[in-house]
């Protein structure tokens, strides 16, 4: 079949494209890992009764029932479970479902493949209680049940702030929030939050909560240590004093039996990456992100990129860019034309401009110190996968070893079955520290198919 | 807020299901998964890790990490967080890679 989208991912930017490009007329062939579709902003339990467990604080399937009924729409045909195994000559995309292999030839892809959290490792950060704000989230809106008994928060970023009122909300006894940066906005950056003052207005609440539970939040704070044998017992925190540096002295230890660790997310550019789409190092957008043009397409012809793994910026930024996307891969396969879907682009487009020039507010209130690359001692895992410290690992670049795929090679770090997902992005900037150059400068590790792990039974039964 | 973690009465987390973790009888709610119910009831270690032997359980909550990955129904490494629970399901703390042949 020919002519047909493909999207991977059915979270906020996938759902968006599937259901603009099925408007438009074209057909989409729509996968996702998970079972259901929404991703991680959308995620809701599976049953009806748990669905209307503290509905009243987590309605977003509610308020995206709409998008969601995308994926059973007609002319999207959506494979829950389904795992992206990799494109191959003649434009071939392979991905495994129900143990089989199947493969189409998209007329053109969108790859909506969301980010993963930021692995900001510290001594402990392997502790079974140890876990990141998009994991709690999703045991809040997917489960409607706690981590933990009594929880420490710390991070950077609006999404562990999200998190840290959404626990205090559920009734857990959270004991401190803290926020690595700063946490002001510079006077110059004013103008460009009121741009957006519904999202300004959110922020501000989530805080008002704490306060109203009177949970301690603490800026230019960070965790240093997760304490306990089998699983977490006691952290360590302290201050972050103004040359950016972590102030052992003013360190305090807390009982705490849950730490949510949430450093922000890294696009997930792992697809974008082993398909040779060239890409572009922003650290305010989380990493690494294809290079796009003003139709969200890659430098690969004929596919896009939307939301998270393109740039992460939040939910409002990948609904606009799934449906601009959407819109635009609905015109390469000719089911879009006319100055109709012209006009509703140049509508995407400008929404899109102006959300963007309120987020590079959002990334100057929450730039990270570089303190946070130094938590780690020498024995501190920096690959969890293969088990790697930090140790091994800087022993080899100093050995010359500072090329990431070598690392990788030598190390097995983000060889294993995160496929680096959670050390890729030390690695590099291992590499960089260590070489005294910006991390822009290290490329990644080339990720190579299959980017997760696919049980051999499918592969065994495919031709 | 009940024994466990789990919010809301248990009356209204809609139909039981009985699974087994480590052997031991647990009563789960359909539409859990294992992680959800592993978690609920303060069973935070999901295996321990091949080389270093170290305790690991859920981290990423979303598929990605397989560090919450244990054994079901014989399985080695399958992720708690994307399974949901079924009546009957044997559920067991994985060690190292897991049982190399399904039970």
């Amino acid at each position: 079949m020919s002519g047909e989208i493909l999207v991977i991912g059915a979270g906020p930017a996938g759902l968006a494209a599937a259901r603009t490009a099925a408007d438009y007329g074209a057909r989409v062939v729509l996968i996702d890992d998970n079972r259901q579709p929404g991703g991680q902003y959308y995620r809701h339990p599976a049953s009806e009764p748990l669905r209307a467990v503290r509905d009243d604080l987590f309605d977003e399937a509610t308020r995206g029932a709409d998008l969601l009924a995308a994926a059973t729409g007609p002319n999207v045909a959506h494979y829950p479970g389904a795992v992206f195994y990799g494109f191959f000559d003649d434009g071939i995309a392979a991905f495994a479902h129900d143990d089989r292999i199947i493969r189409v030839t998209p007329g053109a892809t969108i790859v909506a493949a969301g980010a993963t959290e930021r692995p900001v490792p510290f001594p402990g950060w392997t502790l079974p209680g140890v876990m990141g704000a998009g994991a709690v989230q999703n045991l809040l809106k997917g489960q409607r049940t706690l981590p933990g008994r009594r929880i420490l928060v710390t991070g950077n970023g609006p999404l562990t702030l999200l998190a840290a009122a959404n626990l205090v909300r559920c009734g857990a006894e959270v004991v401190e929030v803290l926020e690595a940066a700063a946490n002001r906005p510079p006077l110059a950056m004013i103008p460009r939050l009121l741009l957006e003052p519904g999202m300004l207005a959110r922020g501000i609440g989530y805080r008002a909560i704490l306060a109203r539970h009177r949970v301690p939040f603490r800026s230019r704070h960070v965790i240093v240590e997760a304490k306990g044998s089998t699983r977490v017992e006691a952290v360590v925190v302290a201050p972050i004093a103004a040359d950016g540096t972590v102030d052992h002295a003013r360190a305090r230890t807390l009982a705490v039996d849950t730490v949510i660790a949430g450093f922000g997310l890294v696009p997930a550019s792992e697809i974008t990456s082993s398909i040779g789409c060239e890409h572009v190092h922003d650290a305010g957008k989380g990493g690494w992100i294809p290079i796009r043009n003003d139709d969200l397409e890659t430098s690969r012809d004929g596919v896009f990129a939307a939301g998270e793994c393109a740039g992460a910026a939040g939910v409002e930024k990948a609904l606009l860019e799934g449906e601009l996307a959407g819109l635009a891969a609905a015109m390469r396969v000719g089911a879009a034309a006319g100055p109709g879907a012209e006009i509703h682009r140049d509508a995407l487009r400008r929404r899109l401009s102006r959300l963007m020039a309120f987020r590079v507010a959002i990334e100057a209130i929450y730039q990270a110190p570089a303190s946070l690359l130094s938590l780690m001692r020498d024995d501190t895992i920096v690959c969890r996968c293969e088990e790697v410290t930090l140790a091994e690992a800087r022993r080899w670049v100093r050995e010359g070893v500072n090329e990431a795929n070598s690392l990788k090679a030598i190390t097995r770090m983000s060889m294993g079955r995160c496929q680096g997902r959670n050390c890729a992005s030390t690695l590099t900037r291992l590499i960089a520290a260590e070489s005294g150059i910006d991390v822009a400068e290290v490329t990644p590790p080339r990720p190579r198919p299959p980017l997760k792990p696919i049980g051999v039974a499918a592969l065994a039964a495919d031709p | 807020m009940s024994a466990d973690l789990r919010l809301g009465d248990a009356g209204t987390r809609g139909r039981r299901v009985v699974l087994s973790i480590d052997g031991k009888s647990v009563t789960a709610y359909e539409g859990e998964t294992v992680a959800g119910v592993l978690l609920a009831i303060g069973h935070v270690q999901s295996r321990t890790s091949p080389t270093r032997g170290e305790a690991r359980g859920y981290y990423c909550g979303m598929g990605q990490c397989w560090d919450c990955a244990l054994v079901i129904d014989g399985r080695p490494n399958q992720r708690a967080c994307m399974t949901p629970v079924t009546d009957g399901m044997r559920v067991e703390t994985q060690t190292g890679f897991g049982p190399t042949r399904p039970a």
